[in-house]
């Protein structure tokens, strides 16, 4: 069943192609793929727009990144802009970035900087240096941590070509072993040792074994159970 | 089909699982995500799950996590039939169906040494209907029939095979999983077998194999 034929997807400046198997992808450029991509890894230098879905072992994104159907990947690391329509799956995911997904997003790791909007974030141990607003309805994992963006030197922020926004996360549950947050809004945290740190307002935080709470958090309820 | 619900508080105070560990098997899915049921409650959304088949599956995984990996527990509880093929000497020498069931279903499914998983499935589920009383032996063809023609077409998705008969005429016919159906009156639904339950349980029998 396996042909030994070993194909690339190569887009260098602008194209179009249809996707399919291959062994490399590569895009530098500004590309259009059309139809699924299956490959072993995947890299990204510029734009693209895959109408399908992307699986590979690997991926890597610098640029923007639109794919119409799910992210399925055992490695990413983005630097940019990604949104996909479907779900994104995978084991290792690094960000850089900002993420929009329309489906599930289920990894075992997450370490992000930037801003996320997803509905449904499963994932083993989350790591998130918030860096604009983000929205997750629902986080649900092991080891959740939420910060914002730690220091930024004084002369990288004076050549930021704007003042970065105001960075929070808002949130509908979250729920977890071990949870850190800041600056995130959320209705409901429920865990086993919870810490609400600094910036934090959250309606009702349900724990087993801890809890703590910086002085400059709102809980309106916090329930032993 | 009613099921008595369980809320996740509930399920993890019953259980003493902590919030890691069920996320975790719902991301290498051997919790399947129907069984993860939303309901508006005061607090925004709450989950609640089928109370009886939840914890069982816990129960399951918990007994079995030490001789098996996360994902050869995922592989047992996928609605997706594994690769394997299966010796007939071994279905009938392990019980597993019974030699009337084997060599009833012999002429349709194909008389061989080795079955593969999908075979052994179908004998498997027509073994349990004919073991139940509700099906008669003249009934077995047209349950393997249906299952044959069809079961490919669910490409490892849940789904249900289902008996109705009307004065005496049976009609086999199969639906996704968690479907409702309903019928004209007179017809009478003689079973309702879940084909991902069958699956789990033959690959528990074969993997002590």
């Amino acid at each position: 069943m396996v042909e030994e034929t070993v194909r690339h997807l190569l887009i260098s400046g602008i194209g179009a192609l249809k996707g399919g198997i291959f062994q490399e992808a590569k895009i530098e450029g500004v590309g259009d793929v059309d139809g699924d991509v299956v490959c072993t890894n995947f890299k990204l230098d510029g734009k693209v727009k895959v109408d399908g879905s992307v699986s590979a072992q690997k991926v890597e994104m610098n640029g923007v990144a639109f794919i119409t159907g799910s992210l399925r990947s055992d490695s990413m690391s983005v630097q940019g802009k990604l949104e996909v329509k479907g779900d994104l799956i995978g084991e290792d995911l690094q960000l850089n970035a900002k993420l929009i997904v329309k489906g599930r997003c289920e990894t075992e790791s997450l370490r992000a900087n930037g801003s996320l909007r997803m509905g449904m974030l499963n994932a083993g141990s989350v790591h998130i240096e918030l860096n604009g607003t983000s929205h997750i309805a629902e986080i649900g994992g092991g080891h959740i941590h939420i910060q914002k963006q730690s220091a930024v030197s004084l002369n990288k922020w004076l050549k930021a070509p704007e003042i970065p926004p105001v960075s929070k996360l808002t949130a509908q549950m979250i729920e977890g072993d071990d949870i850190y947050l800041e600056y995130t809004t959320a209705a409901v945290v429920r865990g086993t040792n919870i810490i609400i740190g600094p910036g934090c307002k959250i309606g009702l935080v349900e724990y087993k074994a801890k809890f703590d709470q910086d002085k400059k958090a709102k809980v309106e309820r916090a329930e032993r159970i | 089909m009613e099921e008595e619900l369980i809320s996740k508080k509930e399920l993890l105070d019953l259980t003493g699982i902590s919030y890691g560990q069920l996320y975790r098997w719902k991301r290498k899915q051997i919790i399947p995500e129907e069984w993860f049921i939303r309901k508006s409650a005061f607090t925004g959304q709450e989950t609640f799950f089928p109370k009886q088949r939840m914890l069982a599956r816990i129960d399951k995984i918990l007994h079995m996590k030490d001789g098996l990996s996360l994902d050869e527990l995922a592989e047992m509880f996928s609605p997706i039939p594994s690769g394997q093929s299966i010796r007939v000497l071994d279905i009938l020498e392990r019980n597993i169906v019974s030699r009337s069931s084997v060599e009833l279903a012999a002429p349709y499914v194909g008389q061989s040494e080795l079955y593969n998983f999908e075979q052994t499935l179908y004998l498997y589920i027509l073994d349990q209907c004919l073991l139940s009383g509700e099906m008669s032996l003249e009934e077995g063809p047209q349950l393997l029939r249906t299952l044959m023609e069809h079961y490919g077409k669910y490409e490892g998705k849940n789904c249900d095979v289902l008996m109705i008969r009307k004065m005496g005429m049976s009609v086999v016919m199969m639906l996704s999983a968690g479907s409702e159906a309903f019928f004209e009156s007179g017809a009478k639904i003689i079973f309702r077998v879940s084909v991902a339950k069958c699956i789990e349980e033959l690959k528990l029998k074969i993997s002590t194999l």
